[in-house]
């Protein structure tokens, strides 16, 4: 049986986390999504769309899920993966403290294949906490753990304050991607990979599903190959690519092993090269989709 | 000359014994308090009153204490059926109070079988483990395939200083998965039975940040796994049912009796372990005091159960429910709302504001730990806790936590003279400035002296001997006015009263260094920690804690005088009898 991807939401207390998890909850993206979460309390679900509420777990109408971490990430997995339906992504928001790193290595214990690490940063107040006398030391852990990072509340500072912390951001967590949102309004496809190595079959549709999009500061591009590529020459694409794309996916047409597909999945500066079957014949050409600011 | 005045003595002891009944027939009509249920004399009696320390005989009616003083007045109240109890010599004292430690732990762990090295436990080499577990088989009989569990696992304690393996277990549990707990709650080692029932073989990958010890020549697991191995899959271990936990009650308070203690914490109170200690309370299982303090992180969810209509967001508390604080239902008592700012020192996770002298956790340089709550969090919680003027107890081991909490006091605008009697347990790493904010905010620290025995070595090579040697510091605490308690913090270490009275006095590590020699303090001042003081912090000085008139009857008999025992004999001293509000509820087994 194939184990769904595992996102990590980091982030000090206030920056959105909570919101964030509201949309990947709520909004209509088609996929089951386990969201698992410190406070109950805080999570905002129309009522209406409670199927089924037992205290620790809320299943929602859409086939999402919601599990509390009170009794620990053991209990809280177990109840997602014990599950009839299997779910299409796990992801977990760290506590305001949590360092989301040490947090993905909850998953490895579950064999979750990890499909990123998002932190959120609130843009009015990370310089203060970054200085804080308890906190300041565990934020910038934070910051460098990210594949990506929400620079989030981008609409409650001036144009200048956003400049200068994304200034400040280019030297505090080197390399990372940042990508601006409102009130956590990050499109799905930056946040979630959508399935893992194990999902990787010739049905499954390869495409982001947004493009260029004005409201959002990102944009969707294509890179093409029909002659095959050589595996050093893939792995420095993706060393090129780092802090200039979100994410990026695509299947592989590798020199060294040309009968076969070899699928890249890519967040920030992170990615693997997994084999992924047979090519259909005549179809071998490497098609990668990127996904990245729109200046990127 | 014995038998002379042994005779005078009876002679007296009729004479006014006659008297009294005499006058207890008066006195019977007019006030029935004032004919005892039970007399003790003939034996050391502290009171734990500082001002008259040491009286002759002591006088018990109707739960509570009648009167105390020299043998004559007190015999005065004998009634017809008073009984006499002849303490022959023995130590009466007020019972001890529990004052930090996790009750709910106790039905926990008498499921499990205690494979902790001596003195916590009875293991000194790896059959010793063997015998522990078989001796449990034995009285238990747990059909094929039933776990045996055993807690408290460490290698450090073995005299052939090597991990057990499979190998060890496999001939006396062929039949029966035994998992043997790591100290650190962190790892287990298992036998065949056990990996099979797990599903862990040879093939099973080690996940990243565990370890799983192989066989040599093989890739089959040999016995000990840890961390990310072991993680999972702890938590599908099968659970008592809460008809076998309601059960142990009994043999929890044991725990505590047969110590002399009668007050006990469940100091990490989560809202599944409310609803167990209510039933529990509701059916009338406790005869000794329990003292709950839930978890803030837990108080939305408990306002929301309790008070449904209630909007609990933000952690708000009803008014309702703050009056629920501070009285005993059924034995049952919430006696704060729980705070934690950190870990522990022994598995740096506690959080300094400097580095420590080795290695973080996961190999980390320079590290100094984190905070487990933002201090946003904190202030908003205990702000909302004082408003509704419910107690604080917050877990902070090191200096930079108990920072957290100082901020978070301050903030809420609390006071010296508001008398609230915020309660720091552990504060075990304090810098010596923070006595003067203790000072200033009233509040009142439970110490925790055993760690100089139990880690004391672990400390000074981590921290260094300023810092190490600062540890629970009772005697500059002193020097300041500060009251304070000690506690075990069962079951992180057993619940040994007579350890902690050692420990406060000596602070011996267990490789003979004592930790800290200035902060070692006498024998009243370390007794007082476990009784009046104690009952000053859970707000119950006008019931407990010492031996006067109108006081509760709970009492401890110790076989020998803490008061005139060598200091290194002290944690030795074994428990005769112990009586919760006049009735006896252990008796030691005559030898």
């Amino acid at each position: 049986m194939s184990l769904p991807p595992f996102t990590v939401i980091g982030g000090y207390l206030g920056a959105g986390k909570t919101t964030l998890v509201n949309h990947l909850l709520t909004a209509a993206h088609g996929l089951r999504i386990a969201v698992l979460v410190n406070d109950f309390g805080e999570v905002n679900v129309d009522a209406a769309l409670i199927a089924s509420h037992d205290g620790d777990t809320m299943s929602l109408a859409n086939g999402c899920m919601c599990c509390s971490l009170t009794n620990g990430f053991a209990q809280a997995i177990n109840a997602v993966l014990e599950r009839k339906t299997q779910m299409d992504a796990i992801v977990i928001e760290a506590s305001g403290v949590a360092e989301p790193g040490r947090i993905a290595q909850y998953g490895q214990m579950y064999d979750l294949p990890l499909d990123g690490v998002i932190t959120v940063v609130d843009a009015e107040r990370i310089r203060d906490q970054v200085e804080n006398k308890y906190v300041g030391e565990v934020v910038k852990h934070q910051l460098l753990q990210a594949d990506i990072i929400l620079l989030n509340k981008s609409d409650c500072v001036a144009a200048e304050t956003l400049g200068d912390v994304r200034g400040w951001l280019a030297s505090a967590a080197p390399r990372i991607p940042v990508l601006e949102t409102a009130r956590s309004n990050a499109p799905l496809d930056i946040l979630i990979g959508r399935g893992g190595s194990q999902q990787a079959t010739p049905d499954v549709p390869l495409r982001f599903t947004t493009t260029t999009n004005h409201e959002f500061l990102h944009q969707t591009w294509v890179i093409r190959r029909n002659t095959p590529i050589k595996r050093a020459a893939i792995s420095r694409l993706a060393k090129q690519m780092g802090s200039r794309i979100f994410r990026a996916k695509g299947f592989i047409n590798l020199a060294e092993d040309p009968e076969r597909r070899y699928l890249l999945q890519q967040v920030g500066q992170r990615w693997v090269i997994e084999e992924a079957g047979l090519w259909v014949s005549g179809a071998a050409r490497t098609e990668i989709v990127c996904i990245g600011p729109r200046n990127g | 000359m014995v038998n002379e005045l042994t005779r005078r003595q009876a002679v007296i002891l009729t004479a006014t014994a006659a008297a009294s009944s005499a006058l207890n027939i008066r006195r019977s009509s007019a006030d029935g308090a004032k004919v005892a249920e039970t007399i003790f004399h003939n034996g050391t009696i502290l009171t734990m009153v500082d001002a008259t320390p040491r009286v002759a005989a002591i006088a018990v009616a109707n739960g509570r204490i009648i009167a105390l003083g020299d043998e004559t007045s007190v015999m005065a109240l004998k009634g017809d059926a008073t009984t006499i109890v002849d303490l022959q010599g023995a130590t009466l004292l007020p019972s001890f109070i529990d004052a930090h430690g996790h009750f709910m732990n106790a039905p926990q762990i008498l499921g499990w079988v205690n494979v902790q090295g001596v003195p916590a436990g009875p293991v000194r080499t790896i059959p010793d483990v063997i015998a522990a577990l078989e001796a449990y088989k034995a009285k238990n009989n747990p059909k094929p395939g039933d776990w045996i569990i055993g807690y408290g696992y460490d290698m450090t304690n073995f005299a052939e200083g090597r991990n057990m393996t499979r190998g060890d277990l496999d001939p006396s549990f062929p039949d029966n998965p035994v998992m043997l707990i790591h100290s650190s709650n962190h790892g287990c080692v298992l036998n065949s039975a056990g990996f099979k029932a797990v599903g862990m073989d040879a093939s099973t990958k080690t996940p990243p940040g565990g370890l799983i010890l192989r066989e040599p020549d093989s890739n089959e697991p040999a016995g000990l796994i840890m961390e990310t191995a072991f993680l999972p899959i702890f938590a599908k271990m099968p659970q008592p049912s809460e008809d076998e936990m309601l059960a142990r009650l009994d043999a929890a308070q044991q725990i505590y009796a047969m110590k002399g203690v009668t007050t006990c914490q469940e100091g990490a109170t989560h809202a599944g372990d409310l609803d167990f200690l209510r039933k529990g309370a509701e059916q009338g299982l406790f005869y000794l005091d329990i003292i709950s303090l839930p978890l803030f992180v837990e108080v939305p969810k408990m306002v929301t159960e309790y008070f449904p209509s209630f909007n609990a967001a933000g952690g708000a508390v009803p008014p309702e429910a703050a009056s629920a604080f501070g009285t005993y239902k059924n034995r049952l008592k919430l006696g704060g709302i729980k705070f934690a700012c950190d870990g522990s020192p022994q598995g740096k996770t506690a959080f300094w504001s400097k580095p420590l002298l080795t290695p973080g956790p996961s190999g980390e340089a320079n590290w100094r730990g984190q905070p487990l709550f933002p201090p946003e969090l904190i202030n908003k919680a205990v702000a909302e806790a004082v408003s509704k003027n419910i107690p604080v107890f917050a877990h902070c081991n090191g200096d930079a936590a108990i920072d957290m909490m100082i901020d978070a006091l301050r903030q809420a605008g609390v006071k010296a003279e508001q008398d609230r009697r915020s309660v720091i347990v552990h504060s075990q790493f304090m810098r010596p400035d923070q006595l003067d904010s203790y000072v200033e905010l009233g509040i009142t620290p439970s110490f925790f002296t055993a760690h100089a025995f139990f880690w004391g070595d672990i400390h000074l090579e981590n921290l260094g001997q300023e810092r190490a040697f600062f540890l629970s510091p009772m005697k500059s605490a002193q020097g300041k006015g500060i009251r304070f308690s000690n506690h075990n913090d069962f079951s992180v270490t057993p619940l040994e009263p007579m350890r902690m009275t050692q420990t406060a006095m000596d602070r011996l590590s267990r490789k003979g260094v004592v930790i800290g020699p200035d902060e070692r303090v006498d024998v009243w001042t370390a007794l007082k920690a476990l009784t009046i003081d104690a009952a000053f912090q859970i707000r119950e000085e006008k019931d407990k804690g010492t031996l006067e008139t109108g006081k509760l009857a709970d009492l401890v008999i110790l076989e020998a005088d803490p008061t005139t025992t060598d200091v290194e004999k002290i944690s030795t001293i074994e428990v005769v009898e112990t009586f919760k509000e006049g009735k006896s509820v252990y008796k030691r087994k005559a030898a």
